[in-house]
């Protein structure tokens, strides 16, 4: 195991009711001060993930392991509706720094810094009774960050709140990001889930999905009325014309063409790559390519065979502007 | 009957002193016996909803079939062990203050444990969840949950105190209605009415459901000044 791996988690099987597992995920790892995002629609056993991490649930077959020992002192949690004690906010969000008997002028500037840090400056005072679900939510944020764990565990973070405090949400993410924490969260909204993610891992039924999709983190360079043109490392794509501000480029692995020689198609991207991992999958394979940057897709074993595919082997990729997805 | 209700009054207008002494003995009484219930109860029923194990079920529905155990059947069982012929024979208990005490804690025990356990089932799951993410030991989320479920566990408090001022057969049996000491307001009611001294025990039942109201009214603008 890596130094940079916080979680392994191996040959993991969880049931509520004995006979029933709810998640069965054979091996997973979760890497230092990364984002990590598990997508599923509901029931699809993301929210026991995340609580299994939290040691809040105790494996029922399989091993769960932080940096390598069997301790997670350093993760919180916080609820998709959390629980928030009655009375002011300031209570709430010192409490884990009142348990842990720091002194209370510390607890004072502990909690103001972080109300700011989810932008609820002066709200000490407020009952919580009189609080908005966004807010709600970020003073559980703030409560929980205010102990200052090294991963922060967040389950549907975004459920039941607004656009505007989305974004904030996204923010305050990649703010924890850069002060070196790790963040692993669950949510059913996929935009989100590409902006935010390092890496995305779908559920579904208590599975991991093979995975679907390049996702590419970049910039857009220049925008006219046929392409918009993202920039992601030295590579350049066409997407399909389109306003807004974006950070990701989603390609699903199953548009992506394979060629030994250049193709003429209505396809607007190609380049040239060479194979750096062949690996089978439920009866495909997985091809990696090294493109300047990495792009999966899935071929048949037919075509492996046809192609020759092989590690170090040059191809070209292909792939259409309309299959571009960009958030 | 008419007659009797504003003779009744007068002996609260004008301060009686015998109304007012077995209004009071009945208070401290019930008082005592609720706030030494309540410091065995509650933590008991906190522990019953916080922990789970073996013979839990059981233990939970013994509580509540002794919630219904008649007054004068704990009356005879303490009696039998503090008359003098029993085996705390020696500590001369009986017919004293202290006796009606006892008898009134063994009475509200189960109401009120069973009563924090049924609130406490009724508090968000996510509580615990949630104290234990944030790092809490086991005395913190004891104390939380006790923090958290105040109005719950006050109820279940205030309906035990209901429960022992209104009891007769505890009391009587153990506290022998001894005028100026043992004397309670349900004692006193029925010897009173059985003399056919009407106005004292009308006078008497009048503070008797004062009392019931009070901690009714109590309970109900704690709850809303909670909200």
């Amino acid at each position: 195991m890596s130094n940079s791996e916080l979680f392994q988690v191996e040959n993991l099987r969880f049931a509520y009711e004995p006979g029933q597992p709810v998640l069965e995920i054979p091996a997973l790892s979760v890497g230092k001060n990364s984002v990590t995002v598990f997508a599923g629609g509901n029931g699809s056993g993301k929210t026991t993930l995340l609580k299994l991490l939290n040691g809040l649930l105790l494996p029922g077959e399989g091993r769960i392991s932080y940096k390598g020992r069997n301790l997670r002192k350093e993760t919180v949690l916080v609820h998709q509706n959390p629980y928030l004690f009655s009375g002011t906010v300031f209570q709430n969000v010192a409490y884990g720094l009142k348990i842990r008997k720091i002194d209370p002028a510390v607890i004072k500037s502990r909690v103001s810094r972080f109300l700011s840090v989810v932008g609820l400056e002066g709200f000490e005072a407020r009952k919580v009774g009189n609080l908005s679900g966004g807010e709600r939510q970020r003073v559980a944020l703030a409560r929980a960050l205010a102990i200052e764990p090294e991963v922060i565990l967040l389950d549907e973070p975004t459920a039941n709140v607004d656009t505007p405090t989305t974004s904030l949400i996204e923010d305050f993410i990649f703010a924890m990001k850069e002060e070196g924490k790790t963040i692993i969260l669950s949510t059913h909204n996929m935009a989100f889930a590409y902006r935010i993610c390092d890496r995305l891992v779908q559920i579904e039924t208590g599975l991991i999905r093979a995975k679907g999709e390049n996702i590419f983190k970049g910039t857009v360079e220049s925008r006219d009325d046929r392409f918009t043109l993202f920039k992601t490392g030295p590579v350049t794509f066409k997407c399909p014309a389109q306003k807004g501000s974006f950070s990701t480029a989603v390609l699903p692995l199953d548009d992506v063409i394979l060629s030994s020689e250049p193709i003429h198609t209505s396809a607007q991207n190609s380049c040239r790559g060479k194979v750096t991992a062949v690996t089978g999958e439920n009866g495909l394979f997985r091809v990696t390519l090294d493109a300047g940057l990495i792009i999966e897709t899935y071929v048949t074993g037919f075509s492996i065979e046809q192609l020759g595919v092989a590690k170090d082997k040059e191809f070209y990729i292909t792939f259409k502007a309309a299959a571009i997805k960009l958030y | 009957m008419f007659n009797s209700l504003v003779q009744a009054l007068n002996l609260i207008y004008f301060g009686d002193r015998e109304v007012f002494s077995i209004a009071f003995t009945s208070l401290r009484l019930s008082g005592a016996s609720t706030a030494i219930c309540a410091c065995i109860a509650v933590p008991l029923g906190v522990l019953l909803g916080l922990k789970s194990f073996r013979g839990k079920r059981i233990i939970v529905i013994i509580l509540n079939s002794l919630m219904a155990l008649p007054t004068v059947v704990i009356g005879l069982i303490i009696y039998s062990f503090i008359s003098r012929s029993g085996p705390l024979g020696s500590l001369a208990l009986l017919f004293t203050p202290w006796a009606i005490i006892i008898g009134q804690v063994v009475l509200s025990l189960p109401i009120i444990t069973s009563m924090v356990y049924g609130a406490l089932g009724k508090t968000d799951r996510l509580l615990p969840e949630t104290l234990i993410t944030l790092g809490a030991k086991r005395k913190d989320i004891f104390w939380m949950t006790i923090r958290e479920g105040r109005i719950a566990l006050l109820s279940a408090i205030l309906a035990g105190f209901g429960r022992v001022i209104g009891e007769v057969g505890v009391s009587m049996m153990l506290g022998g209605n001894i005028r100026w000491y043992t004397r309670t307001l349900t004692t006193a009611i029925a010897l009173e009415t059985s003399k056919g001294e009407f106005e004292l025990g009308l006078a008497l039942g009048i503070i008797l459901m004062l009392f019931a109201f009070g901690v009714n009214f109590t309970l109900h603008w704690l709850v809303k000044h909670e909200q």
